[in-house]
């Protein structure tokens, strides 16, 4: 079943390509070029059921929003995966720290993409 | 179109726009910025080109951007210093980048060897750099071949299995055989916290093979000590299945930092128990998905519907209704308010979008049939005497309106200048290294606009330019330092609006133009008499003449067998001019003036007999009245104008385009001196000059087919179809007739035809 996917990435290859794989499978994409454009979003549309997010982004980078996304009660607990070509277990580490849910590493499979999201979210 | 495909060339759009990033942000870097920023917008543009490169398999790509992003997030961590041979190493890398990307976007293969050295200096610069790209590469498109899963659909789980009654189904779900798994998963509290639900775990095993959870509730305190942010629960699920231990844990693989997983063959199951489950009275036994940890309203502490799962307060949460005893109730997928579909928020990023070039021009088209018709409802209401002062104003106020509209339309098409300015940094530093000598490239106005199609076609003449300042122009450090100059040379480039018109100058504080050996050698080319008396601006011009080169040995840098008379053609053929002026001594400028737009164009408006011609105005020197004792004829049929002290070919377009009822004699007519930047000049004979003004441009290849002697058409005021007149075509037709070798004309002192 289609889910809202709120993709937040400053590589608009990488949204189109987000876009591509999800409206493919069913799913309602809204999308963002950074943290703050995000946060600005998530506000506007209210409620989203997966985030997916870059963590290298210009004004504010993927650990700043999950922080954004993890303190705001109406958001704590949306599943949040994080979208990142560094497999480095530090990376992840700290992702996760802040409050991911999950990963996914770039470039990705649009199989294992829908897959994240339907472990994340019911 | 396929839309990966149209993904891939916004990808390579997306490449050029970080490639300038990046560039601007080295060059930021190397005059000494060390702003965080600047150091993370470049190895964010770095990281981008890679993580796109990755996705469409540009491997070659990905590894070397993959050592490059390595390099930039140690400078960014700051366990590289960002020093000056540092910089030298990534602008390098930086010019490699845009080098792989380039070769992707036209389906070729680097040389292997092109990116060597390059990558060895990154390598060596950071200690970190393995051939780690080529492996994550390898992973990630291995598993392209993941082979899809059968999907249980929650709902048709739901109906088929109706199981949230906690009554034990384990019986039902006992298979034969002992293939499979036994989990047992005991998540904490930071599981809940990361918004990680173990239902959809449970549900996604489900996936894998046929599937018992049985929840232990053992740990679950009474209902007023509940910490409704603690974990309490744990699951025990046999999973009868095929799949690998792998397929199981990547089930698990956002949780498993967070929790407890044991993992073991359900055929050790038969000896070794090893969950207390059977023993403890209060267990929940279903089967998936409907174990899941049930939200409950706190409100209403039922103490029987206890399985209150500590889940972080979801409570809040509109899109997941709190599940209750009835099956279906949390398995509707909650509808999607229609108007959520494309929320582009607003926000402080400067909004664009991408649109057709087709769809610009059309409207641009548009505009000038606007003006035109505009034009002619004026002159129509003139032809009717309609006095009325109002309705004078109306139609000024309309005109005003088109020029505005005109003018907004023609800015869409528009440019900073600097897509192309930012491909010269690197040029220079290449040309540095090869000449050996100092170079520091100036920049200036960058962000003045101008019309794509002249930004695109700028680049070739540009490159040029830079590349005879540097080789031509600067002199070596040695010799700048004997002069008492700057051991490093100075090239600026800068672009201005300037009378409607882009102004962009390419200047050197080199030696300036030898006047003397330039001389010399359009002597020895036949160029110019020898005893042609000339100006210095005029000997420093001659520089643009066809076949004229001044390098005494052709060097492999500006000596490609391209003269600056190629870009002289090539800015006229963007309806520029272009002029040098030069100080021996303190170096030369070359001054490019360009129109901002090549959809209009200032024109003289012309009659030839029945027909109206617009000559471009950027072709033309004068125009005058000629007395018939400067007429000479030569050769058959043909004439010669005296100009001053020069002759010139005179052709009269009448004759030369068959147009009815032409003057014959010139001398009752006005004589047009034109020039072609390429092949010198021609005196155009023409009934009458009716005027100058702006002409929309008619493309005719696009709409007839090429005529030879006319470049374009346009519609005049009254309605009428004005033909333009291809200078260039025109010149060379009829001086290739006259003039052996093209060269100017024949000085007129002291030798006469």
């Amino acid at each position: 079943m289609g889910k809202t996917v709120l993709t937040v990435d400053d590589s608009r290859t990488m949204r189109d390509m987000l876009k591509l794989a999800l409206t493919d499978a069913g799913h309602t994409v809204l999308q963002a070029e950074d943290g703050v454009h995000g946060v600005e979003v998530l506000a506007q549309a209210g409620d989203v059921d997966v985030i997916i997010t870059d963590i290298n982004m210009p004004r504010m980078d993927g650990y700043g929003f999950i922080d954004h996304v993890r303190s705001n009660p109406k958001t704590r607990a949306t599943p949040i995966l994080v979208l990142t070509t560094e497999s480095e277990p530090a990376k992840k580490q700290k992702a996760r720290d802040a409050g991911a849910t999950g990963w996914i590493v770039k470039p990705f499979d649009p199989v294992k993409l829908v897959a994240a999201i339907r472990r994340v979210s019911p | 179109m396929d839309p990966m495909e149209t993904i891939k060339q916004g990808y390579f759009q997306e490449c050029e726009e970080l490639l300038l990033a990046m560039e601007e942000g080295l060059t930021a870097m190397e005059g000494g910025d060390t702003d965080p920023e600047t150091i993370n917008a470049v190895f964010r543009a770095v990281h981008s080109i890679k993580g796109g490169g990755g996705a469409f398999g540009f491997s070659d790509l990905v590894q070397f951007a993959h050592g490059f992003e390595t390099v930039m997030d140690q400078i960014r961590s700051g366990e590289l210093d960002p020093k000056p041979e540092v910089m030298q190493i990534l602008l390098r890398a930086g010019d490699m980048l845009s080098d792989h990307v380039a070769a992707a976007r036209s389906g070729t293969k680097l040389d292997p060897g092109h990116d060597e050295d390059s990558f060895a200096e990154l390598k060596a610069l950071s200690g970190k750099i393995g051939d780690l790209g080529e492996d994550e590469l390898k992973e990630s498109f291995e598993e392209l071949g993941f082979h899809q899963v059968h999907l249980v659909d929650l709902d048709d789980n739901a109906t088929a299995a109706p199981a949230a009654t906690p009554q034990p189904i384990a019986a039902a779900a006992s298979p034969v055989g002992g293939k499979g798994w036994l989990i047992r998963f005991v998540p904490r509290a930071e599981l809940y916290a990361k918004a990680n639900e173990p239902s959809l775990l449970f549900r996604e095993l489900a996936t894998l093979g046929e599937v018992d959870v049985v929840a232990d509730l053992s740990k679950l305190p009474s209902l007023e000590e509940i910490d409704p942010e603690q974990a309490y629960i744990s699951w025990t699920a046999k999973l009868h299945t095929d799949a690998t231990k792998d397929k199981v844990e990547e089930v698990f693989e956002f949780a498993s930092d967070d929790c407890e997983l044991d993992i073991h063959p359900l055929s050790e199951q038969a000896g070794v128990q090893p969950v207390p489950a059977a023993a403890v009275p209060e267990t929940i036994v279903a089967q998936t998905p409907m174990t899941a940890p049930q939200p409950v309203v706190t409100e209403v502490p039922t103490p029987a519907v206890a399985p209150a799962t500590p889940e972080p307060a979801p409570i809040a949460k509109a899109p997941e209704p709190p599940v209750s005893a009835v099956p279906s109730a949390p398995l509707v997928e909650k509808d999607h308010p229609s108007d959520r579909k494309e929320a582009h928020v607003e926000s402080t990023v400067k909004q664009t979008i991408r649109v057709d070039l087709d769809k610009i021009d059309r409207l641009n088209n548009l505009a000038g049939e606007l003006v035109i018709t505009q034009a002619m409802l004026a002159q129509r209401l003139l032809e009717f005497r309609a006095q009325s002062p109002l309705l004078a104003n109306n139609l000024a106020e309309f005109e005003h309106l088109l020029r505005e509209l005109q003018e907004g339309v023609m800015a869409i098409r528009t440019q900073p200048v600097k897509s192309v300015f930012q491909r010269m940094p690197r040029l220079v530093r290449e040309l540095a290294a090869q000449t050996n000598k100092q170079v520091r490239l100036v920049i200036k106005g960058e962000a003045t606009e101008v019309d794509k199609t002249v930004i695109e076609r700028l680049g070739d003449p540009l490159t040029h330019m830079i590349r005879n300042a540097v080789d031509h122009g600067l002199e070596t450090s040695d010799d700048r330092i004997t002069a008492g100059k700057d051991p490093e040379g100075t090239v600026t480039l800068s672009a201005e609006h300037r009378g409607g018109r882009i102004i962009i100058e390419v200047a050197d504080d080199g030696r300036g133009i030898n006047r003397a050996r330039v001389r010399e050698k359009a002597l020895e080319k036949g160029l110019i008499q020898p005893n042609a008396n000339l100006s210095d601006e005029e000997i420093d011009n001659l520089i643009f003449l066809p076949g004229f080169s001044t390098a005494k040995e052709v060097s492999n840098i500006s000596g490609r067998g391209v003269g600056m008379d190629v870009v002289r053609s090539s800015v006229s053929s963007l309806g520029g001019r272009i002029i040098m002026s030069s100080v021996p001594g303190s170096g030369s400028r070359f001054i490019m003036t360009l129109p901002l737009t090549l959809a209009v164009l200032d024109g003289m408006v012309v009659a030839v007999g029945e027909q109206t011609f617009v000559l471009p105005l950027s072709h033309i020197i004068e125009s005058l009245q000629p007395r018939s004792e400067d007429i000479k004829p030569f050769g058959l049929n043909r004439c010669l104008l005296k100009v001053r002290d020069s002759y010139v070919p005179l052709v009269k377009i009448g004759g030369l385009l068959n147009v009815h009822g032409a003057g014959t004699d010139p001398v009752k007519g006005v004589v047009i001196l034109v020039e072609s930047e390429g092949s010198g000049r021609l005196a155009l004979a023409v009934d009458q000059i009716l005027g100058q003004r702006q002409v929309v441009i008619k493309s005719f290849e696009g709409n007839y087919r090429h005529i030879e002697g006319i470049g374009a058409a346009t519609i005049l005021g009254d309605g009428r179809v004005a033909l333009i007149i291809d200078v260039d075509g025109i010149v060379t037709r009829c001086r290739g007739n006259l003039v052996e070798n093209g060269s100017i004309e024949r000085k007129a002192t002291g030798t006469g035809p």
